[in-house]
């Protein structure tokens, strides 16, 4: 289990917890919550901000927030 | 008799609310203000039946009633306030069929508000390219409501909606979600409080200000017991609510909503490869710039020419058919010059609108955010900054007002400030007379120094805004964590007829707004520059005609010389006098002064009022031109020369000379502290550099 | 004539003066309602 910002691009996880005081509530309204899937689908130079999918949307968000979601990745099946 | 009622379109952002909004009025919509507030507020109105007509409120885009921004907040009041007169009877929740389930996060928290509320999935057309399948039927069951496909690129589904909203008294209003779920006790005890009310309408109510505190909110009779919870336990409550709403919301999907993957073909994943790529992405996008500049400046020099000249005829037209008088002179020089002040910087703004909604519509600008925003974070500024930066070019106002997405205020703020050192379009006249002045029209190494100098004022300008912004970004302080979540919407062709609609709207509204401000100031400088003080005004023409009576003037000459006697001596005249001391260490004289303090209208009337004071037919570029050329200061040396010019160049790229953009930074900061600490420092900054500039090359 | 223009002049002067007053007069709503996005120290 690790801080979001360290996955791979192409990686799929599953989210572990999230600290909830240092989310925006809106990124939760949106499915980042714990047991859903995730995947980091590219990176902006110098690794910021991410844009992944989480369960069904697509958003971007900025390194120092997704330091706060711990993930858990898949094995590749 | 017709009946009215009231619907309300809510929805995520990016599911094509507009859309259906623009498929069900047409052209029958107007966009207005909250009062008070910058919110934009989009009415319309549908005829249903031969009986029933339906008032139509598009609301802002929002992802749940936990409002975050301004903008969401007022969806929240809205369905709060039963005695608004905008109360919805029956509320559209757009969603789009391959974000159901996040789309219906909301749908659910507005159906427990116990509105009549239908749900309509968008963008029913992807269904079979997507591979999706959805059991309306039982959706409609589990969602105790009526559920409508629609496709708005297809035309299909719009009057089924219609005929919905004529029946909108059969629809339940049952919620959905039980608040005691959540957290029994504190629902329980909040229930024994306040018995009879809705539990859940309550909680929105005392959460509102969770995360938004500066709400203006209804007040529910002492519900302070219930906020003496912590914040922080209320924003827990919050994301428990979220993850109900969201198990409940997977079991009806599980039922209703199927995915074949395989089906799914990936138009997304192909073009980011391309257009959000390391190196690749960058020079798409600064080619998409190149291709917007040119429009801005290039493509709409044509039409703006036309409405120059037709202005100048306009104005002469005037002149000779209407009887002379007093009103004639204001009409024909105030009223029209200050209406195409206005008029002329309608091409660039429609071409400025129509690329930004194209690039909005397609799904690309979230990329260009992606893209640009940890370059421009260093300075204190944010990817969501890109478009103002971009609209300044042609003009800060609406820049200014493409900053309200921008969720962090220090972000937003940043870039408010700066937004004005950008080149506007009104600085380019200004520019060019002064550039075909002072700049040789020769070239080096195939590179003409006017085109040079040019290029070096708009990366001046530019230059200043990040400097600034960095210089900001340390002297603020904010509280606040960083709240950067852009969605990366579906790529999707623009509705041609949505981006017309924007252009249209964003055009009207920009003439409306900032062409009453320059008008009545037009209309006021005319009537400083039309009459003065004292004898020396009254009586201008016998003293002229007796001071060059020896001289052999024709009838123009002499009139000439009146007239800019008259206006050394009138008000605005005497202004210019007031504040020469302070301006001659720029190499500026009263004249000049006269037209920094006119510049403030639009700085485009420098040109117009030089031409005033030097008294040439206005428009007339060359003899403008030539007279300026031919102005000397008292030692007989050029006025404009190289120095004054390069000061006055640096001066017009660095003034807050433009009363229409402080009033809208006053409206949309709501305070005079930001738009003037902007004229202030700009001031400051405009004078320096010109100081310098002159100082050091005199 | 004449005093008709005069008239329809002034009158413009004056919506010009009232029309710029009022918008740049701060005003007297309660100004805390929407200041800023967000909590913060403005």
């Amino acid at each position: 289990m690790f801080p979001l910002d360290q996955l791979a691009i192409g990686q799929k996880a599953i989210i572990e917890s999230i600290e909830t005081d240092f989310l925006p509530l809106k990124l939760i309204e949106m499915g980042c919550l714990p047991g859903n899937e995730i995947s980091l689908l590219h990176l902006a130079p110098f690794r910021d901000p991410l844009y992944l999918k989480i369960d069904e949307a697509h958003l971007a968000i900025r390194k120092d927030v997704a330091r706060y979601i711990m993930v858990k990745p898949l094995m590749d099946d | 008799m017709i009946k009215n009622i009231n619907v309300a379109l809510i929805g995520n952002p990016n599911t094509g609310k507009t859309s259906v909004f623009n498929a069900l009025t047409g052209l029958n919509q107007k966009v207005g203000n909250y009062p008070g507030i910058t919110v934009e507020k989009k009415q319309g109105s549908c005829r249903l039946d031969r009986i029933t007509k339906a008032r139509i409120l598009d609301l802002p885009g929002t992802y749940s009633l936990n409002a975050s921004s301004m903008d969401e907040s007022v969806v929240v009041e809205l369905l709060l306030n039963k005695n608004d007169p905008d109360f919805p009877d029956v509320a559209v929740v757009v969603t789009d069929v391959e974000n159901l389930k996040r789309n219906l996060l909301l749908f659910t928290q507005i159906k427990d508000l116990e509105i009549p509320t239908v749900l309509v999935i968008n963008m029913s057309d992807q269904m079979q390219r997507k591979g999706i399948k959805i059991d309306i039927e039982k959706l409609e069951e589990k969602l105790i409501t009526s559920v409508v496909l629609v496709s708005t690129r297809q035309n299909s589904g719009v009057e089924k909606l219609k005929q919905i909203l004529i029946d909108y008294r059969s629809i339940s209003t049952l919620p959905i979600l039980d608040p005691t779920t959540i957290d029994q006790d504190y629902f329980e005890n909040l229930g024994k409080a306040f018995p009879n009310q809705s539990l859940y309408k309550l909680w929105l109510v005392i959460t509102q200000d969770v995360n938004f505190t500066k709400l203006e909110r209804q007040k529910v009779p002492d519900s302070t017991q219930f906020k003496t919870q912590s914040q922080s336990y209320l924003k827990k409550l919050q994301q428990r609510e979220t993850i109900k709403r969201y198990q409940s919301i997977n079991q009806i999907l599980k039922e209703t909503y199927r995915v074949n993957r395989e089906e799914a073909t990936d138009l997304r994943s192909k073009l980011d490869n391309l257009l959000i790529h390391k190196f690749w992405g960058y020079v798409i996008f600064f080619m998409i710039l190149l291709i917007i500049f040119q429009a801005i400046f290039d493509w709409s020099s044509v039409p703006m020419d036309f409405i120059d000249s037709s202005f100048a005829r306009m104005s002469e037209w005037i002149k000779t058919q209407m009887p002379a008088g007093i009103l004639t002179d204001l009409i024909a020089e105030g009223v029209v010059s200050g209406l195409g002040g206005i008029v002329i910087f309608i091409p660039q703004i429609a071409f400025l609108f129509l690329f930004i909604s194209i690039l909005e519509e397609t799904g690309y600008m979230s990329r260009v955010v992606f893209l640009m925003d940890r370059g421009l974070r260093k300075f204190g500024l944010s990817g969501k900054s890109v478009v103002p930066l971009i609209s300044g070019t042609a003009c800060a106002i609406p820049a200014v007002m493409a900053t309200r997405n921008i969720e962090n205020w220090k972000e937003r703020l940043i870039t408010i400030l700066v937004v004005p050192f950008t080149t506007c379009s009104a600085r380019l006249p200004v520019y060019m007379i002064l550039i075909s002045l002072v700049i040789p029209n020769d070239r080096l190494l195939g590179i003409n120094y006017q085109g040079l100098t040019l290029m070096g004022l708009y990366l001046i300008g530019f230059l200043m805004a990040i400097v600034s912004a960095s210089i900001l970004n340390r002297l603020l302080k904010s509280p606040n964590k960083s709240y950067f979540v852009v969605e990366m919407p579906n790529y999707k062709l623009p509705l041609l007829k949505n981006v017309a609609i924007t252009v249209w709207e964003k055009t009207r509204s920009f003439v409306v707004e900032a062409g009453k401000i320059i008008l009545a100031i037009s209309i006021l400088l005319w009537f400083m520059a039309s009459f003065g003080p004292g004898e020396k005004f009254s009586n201008a023409e016998q003293i002229i005609t007796q001071q060059y009576s020896n001289e052999a003037l024709n009838d123009l000459e002499l009139e000439n010389k009146i007239a800019s006697f008259k206006l050394e001596n009138s008000y605005i005249g005497i202004l210019g006098k007031t504040i020469e001391p302070i301006i001659l260490p720029l190499g500026y004289d009263w004249k000049i002064g006269i037209a920094l303090i006119s510049s403030f209208a639009a700085r485009e009337v420098f040109v117009g009022t030089l031409a005033t004071i030097y008294s040439v037919e206005r428009d007339a570029e060359e003899t403008i031109k030539t007279r300026m050329a031919g102005e000397t200061r008292s030692d007989g040396s050029r006025l404009f020369n190289l120095p004054t010019g390069i000061s006055l160049m640096l001066f017009y790229a660095f003034a807050m000379q433009c009363m229409s953009t402080l009033a809208i930074v006053k409206k949309e900061t709501n305070s005079w502290k930001w738009p003037g600490i902007q004229l202030f420092s700009m001031t400051i900054i405009a004078y320096l550099s010109a100081l310098m500039a002159y100082q050091i090359l005199k | 004539m004449e005093i008709f223009q005069y008239t329809v002049a002034i009158f413009l002067g004056l919506w010009a003066l009232y029309y710029l007053i009022r918008k740049f007069r701060p005003k007297n709503k309660p100004a805390t309602v929407q200041g800023c996005g967000r909590g913060c120290g403005c």
